[in-house]
């Protein structure tokens, strides 16, 4: 089957193509001439719109364009295109756009994978020539440059792409946790495990270290313990039997208990017979009775003489002050105590009979005060009364009127003055108001003097009630002053007793003191009969002897201690031991079951750790294999695109280029990724022909060389896929190549027709390359076909398409 | 062998080009060339080789050429000529000149181990164009990595994993992690049941 072609495209009002134009396509070659501005690219973008319903080269900035596609002053638009065939079984043959303002309906031909190879392979519009080369040269640090994309897709490396990138993280475990997320977990379990294995034999070795010592004292303890047969413990023994042994054996705690009760009764008959006054001589005791009997002599004389003296003295005071104490309760308190209340009594009658005195003094001067205040104001009252008038409301009055006095007449009664007096009316008001004005003055100071009178009276009148207090009565006054003269005469008397007072308190003393050794001496007497035959009792059962056999009580009560002191000692010591023995043998036993335990533990920990270490192994054999198969991707990768690069895409970029250019010393070319890294990252230079490698194209090549080096490339790069569609749609390619490059290409677009069978597009816009490709393009055999379309305007400035349809005709100049 | 030679033997032998007799005749007219070809069946080039001797006097020979191109336009030919100037250097105006009317290839002659490469490189716009190998033909990525990968590598993991490989980079990730996942998991509920 013959592949489709392009067979019709219309076009309405559509950006620069104003009206309706239609274009036949249905030839291996369509070459399109306007000049610049007449609608060429327009038709061209008409017949990408069509095939993919977008702009590729304008919708990597967005959607805007859309809104400019119709043509200025038309409502809307259309673009229609017919194949002469389905591209694949089951799809159409036609596609379309309606637009306006407004709206944007596409309904492309190809599908959206179709369409992207038609954008990248197929069509090259002229923006995108110019930037093809930097395009492909793009070298973003981070992201595929365009090149390397496309290499990637050419080349399907994706799943290699896959499987280095995909299998990077088994080469370092930290990538490892972070894709599974219960790695960590099982690391850690691992490592718990294992450390739980290292404790627990930690811990075994411990114990068993700590066990034989405990069995080595243990054996030295009980040794030293009494019994019946003597014991000791090896591993063999049965720990629990050897305890109960020990813990039925108790009569030495009885024989503790009854030791310290024993004890304790004889430190309280030790205490009792230490309590007990030391006997005194007979010697001292006639002596004590002899001085007894001196210093109450001594004390009934003092009484008789001084003594009655001073209890008359106090007789006085106590007449008054009935609490004042007797001679005997100490002669020189009694005396202090009387001489004291009777000074006191003395100066509080003085006090009271001044104070009254003070009373009377200030009640005749307030009577005084009163009676002159009330006669002031009397004749103040007088004096105010004869001028009830307010002078000063009649000065003021006066004040106002006499702003209104013009000439002699009054204002208030309108009579002429000066029928009256000489004096001028206004002085005559002047005169007054001054007058009034001073009366106004005097009055206004009577009245305030008679204010401060009547205050002071009423201040008077109010203080005299009060100012009486204290003044005592005729009677009371006598017997104070009676009382005053009284006590001061007692008290000067007690102050003279004083010495003898003293005297008489150190004789009191002296008698006292004789009295009580007697006293104590007889009660001793009395206690230690009573306390010795327990102190016997106490010492015959502790030593065996009566207490009588020791030299002295206190020798008997020191040696009964001693003796049970060390009874005491070795029963405490017999208990402790078995105390301590007992709690190695726990210890012991506790040590026989960790190791017991942990050697269980031991054994468990081993089953769970020979399960994870295989799970281990197990992961470190799935890392290596995928390390493998990446590694082997990486080599298969790098080895693929040497390959393809090598034997392919330079190869024909370069035959490409050399026919267009044919004496240009420097090729362009893919550079390699050299590094074995794996990565893809083709860059462009250029090899001389010598095979040399020189710089970048666009150092090394000139301007119009560039453009070959771009055009070779893109038509390299639609060489190298497998083809999709048969459509090569080039837009204005030669720009700026010289005359032998023009030639070139019109052979190579001739080739790639006949050769490759492309159904070629392409619009010019230079007159005289139009009329040299037509000739060069026309058919040269039966069968071959050329289309030449010419978008100009008419009056109007509608788009107007003049197609030439070119057919096959026999050369007449050589036989065929 | 002259470069003239070389270049009718590598347009009749690669080209599909037949020499035309000696003298050319177009129409009534004679015209003497080194050599004249005709393209065969793709294309309708008219190919003179022309020797620059010692001898040739650049004006008479672009007087040749034109006079030739002018003979074909009067006979409404559409072919398209294209000279090849060898041996000697060829003049800038002489090129100049000739080339208004024809494709010139100034190949000169070319010296040195690669000096029929370079001629084919002038010629290969006359030449066709090869398809090149189709990229898909050659690459067998799988297979290549299958011989690659070692012996001990090789399994069940592989196999999943080429399998995935297609759908990207996640899935094989996924791959790699569920194959783990899987080493790791029965030492895990192990674990969480010991716990319990």
């Amino acid at each position: 089957m013959m592949a489709p072609r392009l067979k019709t495209l219309v076009i309405e009002n559509f950006r620069s193509l104003r009206g309706k134009v239609v274009i036949p396509l249905d030839a291996q070659v369509v070459l399109v001439h306007g000049s610049n501005g007449m609608g060429k690219t327009s038709v061209l973008s008409a017949l990408e719109l069509a095939l993919t319903g977008k702009i590729a080269h304008l919708a990597t900035d967005g959607d805007g364009y859309r809104g400019y596609l119709t043509s200025l002053g038309t409502a809307g638009g259309s673009i229609d295109l017919t194949t002469s065939g389905p591209l694949k079984p089951d799809t159409g043959i036609a596609g379309s756009l309606r637009f306006s303002d407004s709206e944007f309906n596409p309904k492309p031909l190809l599908d959206s994978g179709d369409a992207k190879f038609f954008s990248d392979r197929c069509y090259l519009p002229q923006a995108t020539l110019s930037r093809l080369l930097e395009i492909y040269d793009d070298q973003k640090t981070n992201t595929t440059s365009p090149l390397t994309q496309f290499v990637k897709e050419l080349l399907g490396l994706d799943p290699l792409d896959a499987l280095v990138d995909g299998l990077f993280p088994a080469y370092n475990v930290t990538r490892v946790r972070n894709l599974v997320s219960e790695y960590r977990r099982f690391e850690s379990l691992r490592t718990s495990l294992r450390d739980e294995t290292v404790r627990n034999n930690q811990s075994i070795t411990n114990a068993t270290r700590s066990s034989t010592e405990r069995l080595a004292t243990l054996n030295a303890r009980l040794a030293q313990l009494p019994s019946a047969a003597p014991m000791f413990v090896n591993a063999a023994t049965n720990v629990e039997d050897l305890r109960q042994q020990l813990e039925t054996a108790r009569q030495d705690d009885r024989m503790l208990t009854d030791l310290t009760s024993a004890a304790s009764e004889l430190r309280s008959v030790a205490e009792r017979w230490r309590s007990l006054p030391v006997e005194d001589t007979t010697h001292d005791r006639a002596n004590m009775e002899r001085r007894e009997q001196a210093t109450a002599r001594a004390l009934g004389a003092w009484r008789a003489d001084a003594g009655a003296q001073l209890d008359q003295a106090l007789a006085i005071v106590r007449s008054v002050f009935s609490d004042v104490p007797s001679i005997d309760d100490g002669p020189e308190e009694s005396r202090a105590i009387a001489q004291r209340r009777a000074e006191a009594e003395a100066r509080r009658c003085t006090t009271l009979i001044n104070n009254s005195a003070a009373a009377a003094e200030r009640v005749k001067a307030l009577e005084a005060t009163i009676q002159r205040a009330s006669a002031r104001i009397a004749e103040l009252n007088t004096a105010l009364a004869a001028r009830v008038v307010d002078v000063r409301t009649l000065a003021s009055a006066l004040a106002g009127v006499a702003s209104h006095i013009a000439g002699e007449n009054c204002p208030v009664c309108d009579r002429d003055f000066s029928e009256a007096s000489a004096e001028p009316l206004s002085s005559h008001i002047a005169a007054k108001i001054a007058n009034l004005t001073s009366e106004a003055g005097r009055l206004q100071s009577l009245a305030n003097e008679r204010a401060e009178e009547s205050n002071r009276l009423s201040v008077a009148q109010r203080d005299l009630p009060s100012a009486g207090g204290g003044q005592l009565s005729p009677e009371d006054m006598a017997e104070l002053t009676v009382r005053a003269a009284q006590m001061t005469s007692a008290g000067q008397r007690l102050n003279a007793l004083a010495p003898a007072a003293a005297t008489g308190a150190a004789l009191m003393a002296e008698a006292t003191a004789a009295r009580e050794p007697v006293i104590l001496a007889r009660r001793r007497d009395e206690q230690s009969s009573s306390i010795l035959p327990e102190i016997d009792r106490v010492v015959t059962s502790h030593t065996g002897r009566l207490a009588s056999t020791f030299d002295s009580i206190d020798d008997a009560l020191l040696v009964s201690k001693r003796n049970l002191d060390s009874q005491i000692a070795t029963a405490e010591r017999t208990v402790s031991l078995r105390i301590t023995v007992l709690s190695e043998l726990e210890l012991y036993a506790k040590d026989l079951e960790s190791i017991r335990s942990f050697e269980s533990e031991n054994e468990k920990v081993a089953v769970r750790m020979a399960i994870v270490e295989s799970a281990a192994k197990q992961v470190d054999t799935c890392r290596d294999s995928a390390k493998k198969v990446a590694d082997a991707a990486a080599t298969v990768r790098s080895d693929i695109v040497k390959t393809v690069f090598n034997t392919s895409l330079n190869k024909v970029w370069r035959d490409l280029f050399v026919r267009l250019a044919p004496s240009e010393q420097f090729v362009p070319t893919f550079k390699l990724p050299t590094g074995e890294d794996g990565k893809v990252e083709a860059v462009l230079e250029t090899l001389h022909r010598s095979g040399k490698s020189a710089g970048s194209p666009g150092a090394m090549l000139s301007q119009g060389n560039l453009n070959t080096a771009a055009l070779t490339l893109f038509l390299a790069l639609h060489l190298s896929v497998p083809t999709r569609m048969p459509w090569l749609v080039l837009d204005d390619p030669v720009q700026s190549m010289d005359d032998v490059h023009i030639a070139q290409f019109a052979a190579l677009l001739r080739t790639l027709s006949k050769g490759m069978e492309r159904q070629i597009v392409v619009a010019v816009h230079e007159r005289a390359l139009f009329d040299y490709l037509t000739l060069e393009l026309s058919p040269a055999f039966p069968g071959d076909s050329l289309i030449s379309v010419e978008i100009t305007r008419n009056f109007e400035g509608d788009a107007v398409a003049n197609p030439v349809a070119y057919s096959y005709q026999e050369d007449r100049a050589f036989a065929a | 062998m002259t470069t003239s030679e070389r270049v009718v033997e590598i347009l009749v032998g690669e080209g599909g080009y037949r020499v035309l007799p000696k003298p050319l005749k177009v129409g009534s007219l004679f015209f003497e060339f080194t050599d004249a070809l005709m393209a065969g069946d793709r294309a309708k080039d008219l190919v003179i080789v022309i020797e620059l001797k010692g001898d040739t006097a650049d004006d008479a020979l672009i007087r040749k050429v034109l006079t030739l191109t002018r003979a074909l336009d009067v006979l409404q030919s559409k072919r398209s000529v294209t000279a090849v100037l060898t041996s000697g250097q060829a003049m800038p105006e002489t090129v100049q000149s000739i080339s208004r009317v024809c494709r010139v290839l100034p190949v000169g002659s070319p010296t040195g181990t690669n000096a029929v490469e370079v001629l084919r490189e002038w010629l290969s716009v006359l030449l066709p164009l090869s398809q090149p190998v189709a990229v898909e033909t050659f690459i067998d990525w799988e297979g290549d990595l299958r011989r690659t990968v070692p012996a001990n590598a090789a399994g069940r993991l592989m196999d999943e994993l080429l399998k995935l490989a297609p759908e990207g980079k996640l899935a094989v990730e996924e791959a790699l992690a569920r194959s783990i996942a899987g080493s790791i998991k029965a030492a895990l509920e192990e674990n969480d049941e010991e716990d319990e």
